[in-house]
């Protein structure tokens, strides 16, 4: 083994370091709420919002074909 | 062929399975804080940057390819993370870094320790492309290719940039791995 070798062998050897326990809580909950709100789907925001659209797009037949009446 | 911990990490963020997350941070928090603390020098800016790359995964995680190198990309990450904060602050880590933030997870003898702690400081004196070089190969043992991932250098580059730190770290300590007074040091 080469000087060089060796001394890459030893930075291995380097210990880990440690987090600090409630940081790592905190950061974890975080990125899990952040992730959780993401990509969870919202059925009732969606389906209220489909309904209007709808809605809205009917009433606007409804008046257009009105105005030709 | 089955997935392996990365791809299984990367299959279950896609479908936002906070699992995928867990799985993950449990394999990178700790080389990606590592790397982050003897890079920046200082535990509290560690803590903002490993915040900061762990955020991007919970945001970005998602949209990764199954087949990315999650690990190049977390270092990726961190090691952005940190230049934009050496940018906008216009501070280059110091040299005199804080050694005794640097708590061992694991036991080592006493001997091992005074060893592993004269290493520590001849890392930490370095320039910061040559400690972040051997950070990442050396101490967290990337590979050449991953190491041409995450500095955006072709590999043959990467190969001559490496040796020539692990000459300039060699350089910094005497034969029997104690830091040579700069003074005794070559350029």
């Amino acid at each position: 083994m080469t000087e060089v070798d060796e001394l890459l062998a030893r930075l291995r050897k380097l210990p880990p370091v440690a987090l600090d326990p409630e940081f790592e809580g905190a950061l974890r909950t975080r990125a899990r709420r952040h992730l959780q709100r993401r990509v969870r789907p919202a059925p009732f925001a969606s389906l209220a919002l489909a309904d209007t659209a709808v809605l809205y797009l009917g009433w606007a037949l409804h008046f257009a074909s009105a105005l030709y009446r | 062929m089955p997935a392996t911990p990365d791809q299984e990490a990367l299959m279950l963020l896609e479908r936002g399975d906070i699992r995928g997350f867990d799985l993950a941070y449990a394999r990178y928090a700790q080389p990606v804080f590592g790397f982050l603390v003897r890079l920046s020098g200082s535990r509290a800016l560690a803590e903002d940057l490993f915040q900061h790359t762990f955020m991007r995964l919970a945001e970005a995680g998602p949209r990764l390819r199954v087949d990315s190198n999650l690990r190049a990309w977390l270092f990726t990450v961190a090691r952005n993370a940190f230049h934009s904060h050496a940018r906008a602050q216009k501070v280059e880590a110091r040299a005199d870094r804080e050694l005794s933030m640097i708590q061992p997870v694991i036991g080592v003898g006493p001997e091992s320790n005074l060893a592993l702690a004269e290493l520590e400081r001849a890392l930490s004196a370095l320039g910061e492309s040559d400690r972040e070089l051997l950070l990442l190969f050396g101490v967290e043992g990337l590979s050449h290719a991953e190491l041409a991932e995450v500095l955006a250098l072709d590999p043959v580059t990467v190969r001559k940039r490496v040796s020539r730190a692990r000459a300039r770290l060699a350089e910094a300590l005497d034969e029997d791995g104690r830091v040579v007074s700069k003074s005794e040091v070559s350029e």
